[in-house]
């Protein structure tokens, strides 16, 4: 068992296509740390802004021959002028006077008159022109977070905590696939070398859970390590931050801000579930149709799936088809985008867990049918 | 050489790989076809209630308008109110009529008086309301640009007399949905898409055989050009054929329209109106294939040149995927007035968007053009080519075949 567990993990080392992945990890890390002041991510003056604008526009759809002579008749018009009240001052408190903790509270507030807006039915006029119900719950609990700790909002995402969030939530868009290229091959390749693979006294299965094993791990360890390296690089550029800054993720119980450390452990966590979860899943498709790409298509078409029937059909939150993006899961941007308010983050982890346990079954079943074949050959041969 | 390009191409055939792709591919437009096409609302539609209602809300405003104490909002709505009434009129009259000669001069006066008015005091009126939401940053200007844009289609159909009916107006014919595909984002990346996968193993795969592939009595270069050669026809055999499948499966619904019929193409970079025109859904096309060519031979020296040196195929496909999306990376709205990203080959990756203009509208520019992405794919072709001649040099590098 030793010796092989030492094979597969020189197969691991030795595969180029392994290197070339984790250079592409390195590579975007990189390219991050030019692309975020490049596209001035998450500048809240920019934000503010474009809300102005927004706003404006959402006026101007009211029409104004109308609305002058009978404000009745639109209800939410009063809202709406607030609404561009509330923006315009945190214009002035960052603009004029550079405060930043006015602009939380004005932020707070205009969150929660957007809420109340919401309430007496602020999309029925047309939901082009207004801030989502989703975005305004989660701005509110950020800033509610911001103000109850006395922390400083940040101005963009140039600080390396920042970066490590976006980091994280960015490579989790692509992880599904990215692992599904790792884990292609992760059987058919023993074909190459069946013989040195015979020599081992061990069975199918003993053989899968040391890949596995030498799979997660090497994969968990070598992701860690590079965002880590690629937090310390981010120091060089931008300010540290801190690691209680509140980052707001999606629970059964609505929306709730927590640190980023705790965030950053939820994420390793989630992250160690999914990738057990889709090297099985690469397993299995590997011994159903024998082909690495064969695995690597079938595999990125139920990533496909989720964009194309996840809001049609609810009976999908079953299956893994919803769940191919953890971060967004954790931070709610699945169960938005989805419409079903049940994802989250621990379902998601009953989820992997339990698909996970099916994915052993077939795999257990396919093995002993090999198993129970092959001897019959040997019995036949005598 | 033939024996060659044969021996390839039947391997091309025979690979499990290309296989899936084919068939997800047809898949896809299968979909397109079957579920998204049907559904299918212009923002742009012939809506006789839409109409209607702002035809009754208004003449029923000034009827009613009784003129004592002039507010702001009701002389404003006294000038820009009559005119819009009167072409409103016409455009129910010539749908009651099913005249839709008439209707498209009435709708081409409606959306450049419109336009006119909301552009200029954008504080009281406002587009169609598809053009705004929360992630759409310059409504005005999007809305400016279809606005104008439409108007000068639906001259342009009364202009060259064409047969008009509403599935032209809306631009659900075949062929036009043909060029609907075209100008979307994702279509054209597809395409690419299918040509890196049908690349990547084109000459690793060798590897496996050297001997039946040394048995060729071809020189290096040779080899490489008839790799080049086999994939091209591939990929313009399997997208030509599917995407006619595709337009035969459309015309069944809608007619398969014709290829005279004019499309608007923007020059930029200021959106007036002297600044659109049209060309033919026909010249649309052949300049879209011709530069999907380009593109496609492109990618595969690419690809060629990434396997010579590299010798993975997993390298190449994450090194082809990555480049499709390039453009992404140097994106900003706007800056193509004081950049120079007309230059970058990936800019023309989305070929209908370039062809018709969009990308102009949405970079700010007038250099993003036929001629010019044709003068900046050659130029990188050219430095691709200059590689591989300067890699075959060296023996080590030949060995791979």
């Amino acid at each position: 068992m030793r010796e092989n567990f030492g094979f597969e993990i020189e197969l691991f080392i030795r595969d180029r296509k392994n290197g070339f992945l984790f250079l592409g990890v390195t590579l975007f890390l990189i390219g991050l740390l030019f692309y975020i002041p490049y596209q001035q991510v998450n500048d809240i003056h920019d934000k503010t802004q474009k809300e102005l604008h927004t706003v404006r526009n959402t006026i101007s759809s009211f029409p104004v021959h109308i609305v002058e002579e009978d404000p009745e008749r639109y209800p939410v018009y009063q809202d709406v002028l607030k609404e561009s009240q509330l923006i315009g001052s945190q214009e002035v408190a960052l603009t004029f006077y550079n405060d930043l903790k006015e602009y939380t509270s004005i932020g707070l507030e205009l969150a929660q008159s957007r809420l109340q807006a919401h309430e007496k039915g602020y999309e029925s006029f047309n939901q082009n022109f207004f801030v989502p119900l989703e975005q305004s719950l989660r701005e509110s609990v950020y800033y509610e977070a911001l103000e109850d700790q006395n922390q400083l909002i940040e101005r963009d995402a140039q600080s390396s905590s920042t970066y490590l969030v976006l980091a994280i939530s960015a490579f989790s868009s692509v992880f599904f696939v990215f692992l599904l290229l790792l884990t292609s091959d992760i059987l058919t390749k023993d074909d190459a070398h069946s013989t040195v693979i015979q020599a081992y006294p061990i069975n199918e299965s003993q053989r899968l859970f040391g890949k596995l094993m030498i799979y997660v791990t090497a994969t968990i360890l070598t992701i860690v390590g590079l965002f880590a390296a690629g937090y310390v690089l981010s120091l060089i550029p931008f300010d540290a931050g801190t690691m209680d800054y509140p980052r707001v993720i999606y629970t059964a119980s609505g929306y709730e801000a927590v640190s980023t450390s705790q965030f950053i452990l939820r994420t390793l966590l989630i992250a160690v579930f999914f990738t057990i979860h889709t090297t099985l899943l690469a397993a299995v498709l590997n011994t159903l149709l024998k082909n690495r790409y064969l695995t690597l298509f079938l595999g990125s078409s139920l990533l496909l799936c989720s964009f194309l029937f996840s809001r049609i059909w609810a009976f999908l939150a079953y299956t893994p088809i919803d769940y191919l993006n953890p971060i967004g899961v954790l931070d709610g941007a699945t169960s938005e985008r989805f419409g079903q308010s049940e994802i989250d983050y621990s379902r998601a982890l009953l989820i992997y867990g339990g698909w996970s346990l099916v994915y052993l079954l077939v795999l257990s079943i396919s093995f002993s049918k090999k198993h129970r074949s092959s001897r019959m050959r040997k019995e036949g041969g005598q | 050489m033939s024996a060659y390009y044969i021996f390839e191409l039947n391997a091309m055939i025979r690979n499990k790989k290309n296989l899936a792709a084919v068939i997800l591919f047809l898949l896809a437009t299968l979909y397109f076809v079957f579920v998204i096409d049907p559904s299918y609302r212009p923002d742009e539609s012939i809506n006789e209630v839409e109409i209607q209602q702002e035809y009754d809300e208004m003449s029923h405003w000034l009827e009613n308008y009784q003129g004592e104490g002039l507010s702001s909002g009701a002389t404003f709505a006294l000038s820009y109110f009559p005119p819009l009434v009167e072409i409103n009129e016409t455009r129910l009259d010539a749908i009651n009529q099913q005249d839709f000669k008439a209707y498209s001069t009435a709708s081409a006066e409606w959306y450049r008086y419109k336009d006119q008015w909301i552009y200029s005091s954008p504080e009281f009126l406002s587009y169609n309301k598809a053009y705004y939401g929360i992630d759409q940053d310059y409504p005005l200007q999007e809305g400016r640009y279809w606005y104008l844009n439409t108007a000068t289609r639906y001259s342009a159909y009364v202009d060259r007399n064409l047969e008009i009916s509403p599935a032209v107006l809306e631009e659900r014919t075949a062929l036009q949905t043909g060029a609907r595909v075209w100008n979307s984002s994702i279509f054209p990346m597809a395409l690419i898409g299918l040509v890196v996968v049908f690349s990547i193993d084109i000459v690793t795969k060798d590897r496996a055989h050297l001997t039946v592939v040394r048995s060729f009595p071809l020189s290096f270069a040779q080899k490489l050009w008839v790799k080049t050669a086999v994939v091209l026809t591939a990929f313009s055999v399997v997208s030509v054929s599917i995407f006619a499948i595709g337009l035969i499966l459309v015309s069944f619904r809608e007619g398969f329209g014709s290829l005279s019929i004019p499309m608007t193409v923007f020059n930029g970079p200021t959106l007036m109106e002297e600044h659109f025109h049209t060309i033919s859904v026909g010249l649309f096309y052949l300049q879209s294939i011709g530069l999907m060519l380009v593109i496609a031979y492109l990618f595969i020296r690419f690809i060629i040149l990434c396997s010579l040196l590299i010798k993975n195929e997993y390298f190449n496909l994450l090194i082809g995927l990555t480049v499709i999306f390039t453009e992404r990376l140097y994106y900003i709205r706007g800056i193509g007035y004081f950049s120079t990203v007309d230059l970058l080959p990936s800019t023309y990756f989305r070929v209908g968007e370039v062809l018709s203009g969009y990308q102009n509208h949405l970079y700010n520019s007038s250099a993003i053009s036929f001629e010019i992405g044709m003068f900046s794919l050659i130029g990188t072709i050219l430095i691709v080519e200059v590689f591989i001649i300067l890699v075959s040099r060296f023996k080590s590098i030949r060995a791979i075949i």
